[in-house]
Formats: structure tokens, C-alpha cells, sequence
């Protein structure tokens, strides 16, 4: 186990902005449909809860 | 000879005690003490028991579920959740852990928090395929979600460190805010009885589980207090020492492994690395300038940029704080949609317009604020063609009583369209107009008209 302790909070609030521009680029580009936001927004989040619980188990 | 104490499902049935009106919020966060009531029931007593346990009348409980129950159905997961989570009156037994056994822990941190997302998802679902609520992005209602779950948190953090306690094994957060007070009042009459600072009533007993908040006269706690495992000797100890659930350890991970030494001890031993902020800042940065110096737009530079800061948070949480850069992701954010709506500074105006001339080909718009463009005074040339724009704002257009309109309004990000009377909204509105006014004859006044709005409200009437 890492003697470090990760910054959890950063980590989510990082995957959570990452998946938000990630998702707004697609979207502008045309490789995601407006109509599928709402379901990227909530992978986007569902996402970020799993690495923020990953993180969580390495402190 | 010893104390006479209630048997503890007895101190469980007597829930909330203390004669005070209201919603008692220690026991609102303690919610595994709550039980499922026995005596006042309609289907598993769940209701009658949180109600018990708030201090809340019942029937505002089943009031609430019945409406989570129709408005999006989330209401009906919810009450099977808290049937096979909540043990009933004179048990210490959950329906799931008599189902799956004792490796199903109702005491994990985590397990209300899912439950309850897991009911948000259900009742999105739900609505969205039923359409019973008009909205098919459910952010908001996750984000009020997670922003409630982390202050939760926060406020048990710092309740923890007001107590003076922290540490792995030790003195977790979560036995000291949501658990504590059911594992305090348990340790009390196993060492000191009720006549010591016994339990409160209403307490949980739990099995094999130490507090760090002991009662007066109980034994002060010892460097063993530190593990995982306790024994406490009393009568609850019939199930024998379990893992407890802790902040820093909220999957169980380590619950098996040794004490780890102390968190600060730890921290001194591996500081912070203070150059993970300033490398992910110039990471972004430089994306943004790459991004827009290779011909993207600015929107998509500053959605680089972001991305690159939000990577460089994940990866950079792992071996620094990265947390306060958060505020530099949220002005991102900001650049974006105003880049995105406007490409350059914009120009905020009330305009109120009312032609007279003869117009062959006129374009009229603004920035940010409300036009109003009265047509009714003005002169058409044969096949004229207006076009009305804003950004961000309200349009309004008055034509005249009898001339033919041919044209298309609308909202291309987001607004509310109103033509001749019929309404329309949302993302991306349009509505075609074909109207020959009030004579509903074609005449030789026809006007082709193109009003848009990229945010904001179009309202098109007849004079």
C-alpha cells in the first residue's frame, strides 16, 4: 500500500472535468449526438465515482 | 450483584427518547440504529420506524415515499432498500445479512450513499422513459447529489477533528459521525453499566466494535483501541470481534492487516510533492496555446486545455493535492461557454426598433439584451427578406396585419419560441413560418424572415 496518500477530492474533480471536456468535444465534433448528453454526463459521473472509490482503497 | 440492563433489542425498540420536538439529526445520521417498527406498520414497517427514529410523524414518511413512489418511481427501491436493510424492532439482524449472511455488512459508509444514487438513477430512468418529467439530462439532480454527499463528509471531518481524533484504525470519522454514537453507547453497560454512563437509550448494540467516545467511568482506551478488532467482554460479545468499516479504509480492505502507524506519522514521513499544481497549470496552459495556435477554435482550445487540467488532476491526486485546481477548471468551464456564444466582446443593449423606410434586404440584431423590431410602419420590397438576431436576449417582432410571412424562427442552443401564438422550447428549437396574415389571402406584401437566438426568447405576433 502507498505510503502517500492520494488527494481524493482532485482525482474525482479532475475526472469529472476531463470527462465533461472529453464529452463537449465529441459532442462539438459530431461523434455524440445531443440527444446522448444526458447519458455521457451520467457516465462521465458513474466514472468518477469508481476511480474517486479506487483512490479511496489506496489511502 | 450486577446491573439489570435491557437486553439490547429492547434499547433498539426504544428509539429516539429524548422528548425533544423535531427531526433529531444525530439519529437521522446514525442510521443504523434505526429499526423497522413492529407496532406501527401498513407493509414492513419501514416508515413507522424512520419516523420513529426522526422523531417525525409516520405518515409524513409514507407521504414522501408515496410521492417518490409515483413521481418517477424512486420511492419503491427506496422502501425495498431500507425493508432489507433496516433489522426490525427486537432484532440485530437485517433481512440481507439473514439472506447473504454476516459477510453482507449493513455498517459499511458507502452502502446509503449507493443505495440512494442507485434510487436516483432508477426513478432518471424511469421518468425519462415514461416521460413523465420532461428532462433527458439528469445532471442537476446528480450533482445536488454528489455536492450534499461531500458536504456530508466534510461535516464529519470536521467533527472528527474536533473530537481530536483521526487515524486509519483508530478513531475513524465515520464511527465518530455515523456509527459513534450506536458503538459508543455499547461499550458503556459491558464496563461500566447503565449507572456509569450507561447507553443512551434507543442505542444499537454491535458486536465486537469499539468506540473512541466512552462513557464516564468506563476504562480509558488502551494503544489496542487503535485496531480493527475488539473485544468488549460484554453481552453483546456473542458474535465475536468483526472488522470495522473506517473512513480510511471505507471498502474493508485492510481490515485484516495490522495497524498501520499513525496518519501524521505517515504524512511527515512522505511530504507533499508542492510541484504537481504548477506542472499540471503549464500542461493546460500549453494545450490551450497548441490548441489554438494549430487553427482550432478557442472553445475547442479552452475544452483541450481543460482536459489536459482535468488528466493532470487524476494523475497528479495520486502524488500531490491537486484539489485547488479546481477553481482554474471551473473558469475553463466559463471560458468555454462564453467563447462558445460569443467570438468577440459582446455588446449589451436594449434596443426598440420601428422602421419606415422600404426594405429590400435588412438584418438587425445585438449582442446581449432585448430587441423589439416593429414592422408595422415599414415598406416592403417584392421578395424582401429581413433578418432579426441575438445571442443572448429577447427578440420581438410586430409585422404588419397583412403581409405574407415566409421564414423560420428559431433558438439554436436553447430558448422559447412563441409564433402567431403557437409556443415551443428547448435545445435547438425551430418552427417554420407560413402565414398570410389576417386576410389568409396571398397578397403582393411578402416578406421572407429569419429570426434567431442563440439563448433567450422569440416572440413573433401581428400588429
Amino acid at each position: 500500500m502507498s505510503a502517500r496518500q492520494p488527494d481524493v477530492t482532485g482525482i474525482i474533480a479532475g475526472t469529472v472535468l476531463a470527462g465533461g471536456a472529453t464529452v463537449w468535444l465529441l459532442n462539438e465534433y459530431g461523434a455524440i449526438d445531443t440527444d446522448q448528453l444526458g447519458l455521457a454526463a451520467a457516465l462521465v459521473l458513474v466514472i468518477s465515482g469508481i476511480v474517486g472509490l479506487g483512490a479511496s482503497g489506496r489511502r | 450483584m450486577p446491573p439489570v440492563t435491557d437486553p439490547p433489542h429492547y434499547r433498539c425498540m426504544e428509539q429516539n427518547p429524548s422528548g425533544q420536538r423535531g427531526v433529531d439529526t444525530d439519529r437521522m445520521r446514525d442510521v443504523q440504529s434505526w429499526r423497522r417498527s413492529r407496532s406501527d406498520r401498513m407493509i414492513a414497517g419501514v416508515c413507522g420506524g424512520i419516523g420513529r427514529a426522526l422523531n417525525i410523524d409516520p405518515v409524513l414518511i409514507r407521504v414522501v415515499v408515496a410521492v417518490l413512489a409515483v413521481a418517477g418511481g424512486a420511492g419503491i427501491p427506496l422502501y425495498i432498500a431500507a425493508w432489507l436493510l433496516m433489522p426490525e424492532e427486537g432484532s440485530d439482524t437485517a433481512p440481507a445479512e439473514e439472506l447473504l449472511g454476516r459477510r453482507a455488512r449493513r455498517d459499511h459508509p458507502w452502502l446509503w450513499p449507493v443505495v440512494v444514487a442507485c434510487c436516483i438513477f432508477f426513478a432518471i430512468g424511469v421518468s425519462s422513459s415514461l416521460k413523465i418529467w420532461p428532462f433527458s439530462f439528469p445532471g442537476p439532480l446528480i450533482v445536488v447529489f454528489l455536492v450534499w454527499f461531500l458536504l456530508f463528509r466534510r461535516k464529519q471531518r470536521r467533527r472528527a477533528r474536533r473530537h481530536g481524533h483521526g487515524g486509519r484504525h483508530g478513531a475513524g470519522e465515520w464511527r465518530d459521525g455515523w456509527h459513534g454514537q450506536a458503538y459508543g453507547n455499547q461499550a458503556g453497560p459491558a464496563q461500566g453499566g447503565p449507572a456509569q454512563g450507561g447507553p443512551a437509550p434507543g442505542s444499537q448494540p454491535r458486536s465486537g466494535v469499539q468506540d473512541t467516545v466512552r462513557p464516564s467511568g468506563a476504562t480509558a482506551p488502551d494503544s489496542s483501541s487503535t485496531s480493527s478488532f475488539q473485544t468488549t467482554g460484554g453481552p453483546e460479545d456473542t458474535a465475536g470481534p468483526g472488522p470495522v468499516w473506517t473512513e480510511d479504509d471505507p471498502l474493508g480492505l485492510y481490515v485484516d492487516e495490522p495497524p498501520a502507524p499513525g496518519p501524521s506519522a505517515a504524512r511527515a514521513a512522505v511530504p507533499r510533492r508542492r510541484w504537481v499544481k504548477p506542472v499540471v497549470l503549464l500542461a493546460a496552459a500549453a494545450a490551450v496555446l497548441i490548441a489554438s495556435s494549430s487553427g482550432s477554435g478557442l472553445p475547442a482550445a479552452f475544452a483541450i486545455g481543460l482536459c489536459t487540467l482535468g488528466i493532470g488532476m487524476v494523475l497528479g491526486g495520486f502524488v500531490g493535492r491537486t484539489r485547488g485546481l479546481l477553481p482554474v477548471g471551473v473558469l475553463m468551464v466559463g471560458a468555454i461557454a462564453a467563447t462558445s456564444v460569443f467570438h468577440t466582446l459582446p455588446e449589451f443593449a436594449d434596443k426598440n426598433l420601428t422602421p419606415t423606410d422600404v426594405i429590400t434586404d435588412a438584418d438587425y440584431g445585438i449582442d446581449v439584451g432585448s430587441l423589439k423590431l416593429d414592422l408595422t410602419k415599414a415598406k416592403f420590397a417584392p421578395k424582401a427578406v429581413v433578418h432579426v438576431h441575438a445571442k443572448l436576449g429577447e427578440i420581438q417582432v410586430v409585422l404588419p396585419p397583412n403581409v405574407d410571412v415566409t421564414g423560420t424562427v428559431s433558438a439554436s442552443r436553447a430558448g422559447s419560441l412563441e409564433v402567431f401564438g403557437q409556443k415551443t422550447d428547448g435545445h435547438k428549437a425551430s418552427v417554420p413560418i407560413y402565414d398570410l396574415g389576417a386576410d389568409q389571402k396571398p397578397s403582393s406584401d411578402t416578406i421572407k424572415l429569419y429570426v434567431d437566438v442563440q439563448f433567450g426568447d422569440i416572440k413573433v405576433v401581428r400588429g
